[in-house]
């Protein structure tokens, strides 16, 4: 497992500078080993640019956003499919028409999503390798030939271009940040920091805006693309329960958020229908005195016809968590009638920079085989698909409604780990990415004969073993009773295997769930309050907490296979002027001194933590009362907000701010002392 | 102390019919445009800053008798007109009591309603507002015909001040008998459902009152950048009294519990509100 720790040794070089990679004009196909590398160190900007102009095929109408599946219209009209595969540095070629893989494409890393740009070339992110891969189609349909490789901040995932292709803008997770890219050559024209784990993007019909989603906190940034514009601006998606669920005896109660990867943009189909008859204005209904005899009837109009499209519309799929009460409680969830996880779709009136759906609005007893794990989302007329991890289904809402999520109208099982999804209004067809399974799933989404499935191949001596795969499978199992008896999945708080920046109730009171991915190694015993000297311990009581009924050995073992493999975020180096290196510096003395004995528990070579159990204060809590916690471990501490067992904390700076020399001594720092100290941790 | 505690039950006689278009099974789900909807101006409850000192005596309109159920098993009901001073101690039951809201609060199982008696502080120390609610079923929709006015406690007597009656468009029947019906305003889009139905409801603007009597009403905002939805829960048994009270036998036998909800949602982007209905079953 990767468990990579950064040193001072990146601090002191003060600027990093950032290469960018030339795929020269070679066409790559599946002949070549596969060779995941970072990005050499060389500006290629023009090297990006479309050599053969109208060449190969062309991106289909009214999609300029990415996913893990992208489709295109080859010159002699058959539909293609481009996969992002996960778990090789390959990019597949399929004919969707033909049911069979054209090509296996080398790319510099490992993929995570592709996107077909305006004029046909092929974009795909390479989220280890830190960087955006672009390819140029040939004449024939699976021919692909790599331009360049652009450096982007760490952890690249979604993008998403402007109409005109004059821009193209890339999340980073673990940077969190929104590059935004001119449209041919590629050349940085601005990077933007957002909030936490940002995940997909998409641009307004105006041209002019991104909207990002976030993995966690319930959140939705929005960035204006040009230059010299105002900060992100952050749309809230907390919700609370309506008046009149559940348990009503509790009143309003903020509900938190996670799994926020999806987002998905009004677009309208052509629906060959003629349009609707002007509307006919009712008149007044009549009010008058009831008669003895039975009520004439009110002059019935001409039915106008409903929308068919749903203009302006952001839809943010995610899910409501209610994680209990700060209160000691013997089992993980929800107080407040409804379940601990609903799944929700936000709709964000684009224009309006508004979101419109803030509260759960459902009968508390439904909600069984929800969609817990969404990962990939698109509109087309009035309606909303959606892929789910978990359930393995796309499934179909009723954009039109309050919360779409309510409004399910049709859902079809595909092969395990759907993570991509693409729409081919023209044939009336969805392609479905199922990663876990390698399979591609045909959908006619008018017809009723079943999915047309497509394997692709596998390079040999790649991805998962069978074992690890079975337990990336169940890692993302919701609906099992096994795990949980509210449905939820290991991947329900630890999305990506980190932390869903949740503070959850538990036996021992408040307490945040911690990142997975990373910091398993040597970072024994486990839980908060390190009672648990093994993993497969601690899988135990947490499923306890769950309710759930356990697994059988071969499947823990293989959950836990997985767990220990699950991949750290690859830390690009980043560019410091020479002030913020010196910061980091000082901090990096600082945490390593005597003075703030920040090392004495937090020790490197102890995967940043020192395996002991140590006596708290509780932050200074009036009449809190003192606990012994296990030293956390610090791997990617600057990623994980909020802060200290009980998630108090927003920030590392503001956990250093309130201490009380029980958790080091930082008390006698000066502010610029303290943060630099932050500064620091934010390396690890 | 209440020495004297009155029952009041509104009479309601119950037509019969049926209109409104149900929302099949398999697709569960249903789009209405707003213009679609007949536009009424609702009647509103009487307001408080009406409210008369005392209630002169008057006549009282046959059909808005006040009933007080059995005193016992067995026993038959009575029926008084609200100038007689009731002495007895009587919680309002249903089904009699269905239609009659009381100071626009949800008149549910067990309200106490009294009069006539001798204590001039708190409760009857002033007129109330009183609305009656009679549902009937037309070829037109559902029919509901209103009485708003008032009662004292002091005296028994009540008032209908001012009637009306509208035809409400069908949005989801359930076993043929019509659960969700609207109408709708200016910028709003009024919902009413069965009254025992079990409502939630909130919008992008807050959270809307749920007005209970024969029917349970909520009113949604229906304007840019507005968004908002109802939903109600019902019993196979709540959906049966309801159809019972309609005079319409169940076509089906009734789901052990039905969901009906409405949305209305208009963004910056949209021409006009756009109402869905769905219905689904357990």
């Amino acid at each position: 497992m990767r468990a990579r720790v950064a040193t001072g040794a990146l601090l002191v070089s003060g600027i990093v500078a950032i290469g960018t990679g030339c795929g020269g004009a070679s066409p790559r196909g599946s002949t070549a080993p596969p060779q995941p590398k970072q990005a050499a160190a060389a500006p290629a900007a023009p090297a990006c640019a479309r050599v053969a102009p109208g060449v190969g095929a062309k991106p289909l109408s009214n999609r300029h956003e990415s996913s893990t599946v992208a489709l295109a219209r080859a010159d002699g009209g058959a539909l293609l499919a481009y996969v992002a595969d996960a778990d090789e540095p390959t990019l597949h070629v399929v004919d969707v028409d033909a049911g069979r893989e054209l090509a296996v494409v080398d790319l510099r890393g490992t993929p995570e999503q592709v996107l077909v740009l305006a004029d046909g070339r092929v974009a795909v992110t390479l989220r280890q390798a830190n960087a955006v891969e672009v390819l140029e189609p040939g004449a024939s349909g699976g021919q692909l030939t790599s331009r360049c490789t652009v450096p982007v901040p760490t952890e690249p995932i979604a993008m998403a271009e402007t109409a005109d292709g004059s821009a193209l803008t890339v999340t980073s997770g673990w940077a969190h940040t929104l590059s935004v890219l001119d449209g041919v050559t590629l050349t940085k024209r601005r990077e933007v920091d957002v909030a936490r784990e940002p995940r997909a993007v998409v641009i307004a019909d105006d041209g002019r805006r991104a909207f990002v989603a976030h993995v966690v906190n319930a959140t939705t940034s929005v960035v204006d693309l040009e230059e010299d514009k105002p900060e992100p601006r952050t749309l809230s998606m907390t919700t609370h329960k309506a008046p009149g669920i559940g348990n009503g005896s509790v009143g309003p109660k903020v509900r938190r958020g996670c799994q926020g990867y999806a987002l998905a943009k009004a677009v309208d189909v052509d629906t060959k229908q003629p349009a609707p008859p002007p509307a006919v204005e009712a008149p007044p209904a009549v009010i008058a005195p009831p008669k003895p005899t039975k009520p004439a009837p009110v002059p019935q109009p001409r039915p106008v016809p409903p929308p068919q499209t749903v203009p302006g519309r952001v839809f943010a799929p995610f899910v409501t968590v209610d994680p209990g009460e700060a209160a000691r409680v013997a089992y993980y969830g929800s107080t407040d009638g409804l379940p601990t996880e609903v799944s929700q779709v936000s709709v964000i009136d684009a224009p309006a920079e508004r979101v419109l759906t803030r509260s759960v609005v459902r009968n508390a007893g439904e909600g069984r085989g929800e969609c817990l794990l969404p990962r990939a989302a698109m509109a087309a007329g009035t309606n909303l698909y959606v892929t789910c991890l978990g359930i393995d289904a796309l499934v179909r809402y009723d954009a039109r409604a309050f919360d779409p999520a309510r409004v399910e109208t049709r859902r079809w099982s595909v092969p395990a780990g759907p993570t991509g999804l693409g729409l081919d209004a023209a044939t009336g067809r969805a392609v479905v990415w199922s990663q876990f399974d390698r399979a591609l799933s045909v959908i006619g989404l008018e017809q009723t004969t079943p999915a047309t499935v497509i394997t692709v191949s596998r390079k040999s001596g790649t991805g998962l073993t069978p074992e690890q795969a079975l337990g990336r499978v169940l890692y993302h199992r919701s609906g099992d009773g096994r795990i949980s008896t509210e449905g939820m999945a290991c991947a329900s708080c630890h999305p990506d295997g980190r932390e869903d920046a949740i503070t959850w109730g538990t036996t021992d009171g408040p307490r945040q769930t911690p990142m997975l991915a990373g910091r398993l190694a040597d970072t024994a015993p486990y839980s908060w309050n390190g009672n648990h000297q093994s993993l497969e311990i601690h899988f135990h009581d947490t499923v306890r907490r769950l309710r759930g009924t356990g697994l059988g050995p071969s499947e823990e073992a293989a959950l836990m296979a997985y767990v220990r493999t699950m991949p750290a975020p690859n830390v690009a180096p980043r560019s410091y002027s020479i002030e913020q290196a010196k910061r980091i510096e000082m901090g990096r003395a600082l945490f390593h001194s005597a003075e703030t004995a920040c090392s004495s528990c937090h020790m490197p070579d102890q995967g940043w933590g020192d395996g002991a159990k140590h006596a708290i204060s509780g932050g200074g809590a009036p009449g809190a009362s003192a606990l012994s916690l296990d030293t956390p471990s610090l791997r990617f501490v600057g990623g994980t907000a909020p802060y200290f067992h009980d998630g108090r904390y927003a920030t590392l700076l503001e956990m250093l701010n309130a201490t009380d020399h029980t958790m080091g001594y930082s008390a006698q720092l000066t502010r610029e002392q303290r943060a630099a100290l932050a500064a620091y941790m934010e390396t690890l | 102390m209440k020495r004297h505690v009155g029952s009041c039950v509104a009479a309601l006689a119950l037509g019969a019919g049926l209109a409104g278009t149900a929302i099949a099974a398999e697709t569960r789900v249903k789009a209405v445009a707003f213009a679609d909807l007949p536009r009424v101006a609702l009647p509103q409850p009487a307001q408080d800053a009406q409210r008369p000192k005392k209630l002169e005596e008057r006549p009282v309109p046959e059909d808005l008798l006040l009933k007080a159920p059995p005193t016992a098993p067995g026993m038959p009901s009575r029926t008084r007109t609200a100038r007689e001073p009731v002495s007895m101690s009587v919680e309002l039951a249903r089904p009699g009591l269905a239609g009659f809201s009381f100071d626009r609060a949800a008149v549910g199982r067990g309200l106490n309603v009294s009069c006539g008696g001798t204590q001039t502080y708190g409760y009857y120390a002033q007129v109330h507002s009183l609305r009656w609610e009679r549902v009937s079923l037309s070829d037109g929709g559902l029919v509901v015909d209103t009485a708003d006015g008032w009662f004292d406690p002091r005296s028994c007597a009540i008032s209908a001040e001012r009637r009306s009656s509208v035809t409400l468009r069908t949005l989801v029947t359930a076993s043929g008998v019509p659960v969700a019906v609207a109408v709708r305003g200016d910028d709003d889009v009024t919902l009413f459902f069965p009254g025992e139905a079990q409502v939630a409801v909130d919008t992008s603007a807050g959270s809307p009152p749920v007005t209970r009597g024969t029917l349970a009403r909520v009113t949604l905002p229906a304007r840019k950048g507005f968004a908002g939805s109802a939903l109600a829960v019902m019993p196979s048994s709540t959906v049966a009294r309801w159809a019972a009270s309609l005079g319409k036998p169940l076509v089906e036998p009734a789901a052990a519990e039905l969901t009906v909800a409405v949305d209305v949602v208009q963004t910056v982007s949209d021409e006009a509100p756009i109402i869905t209905a769905r219905a689904s079953t357990r």
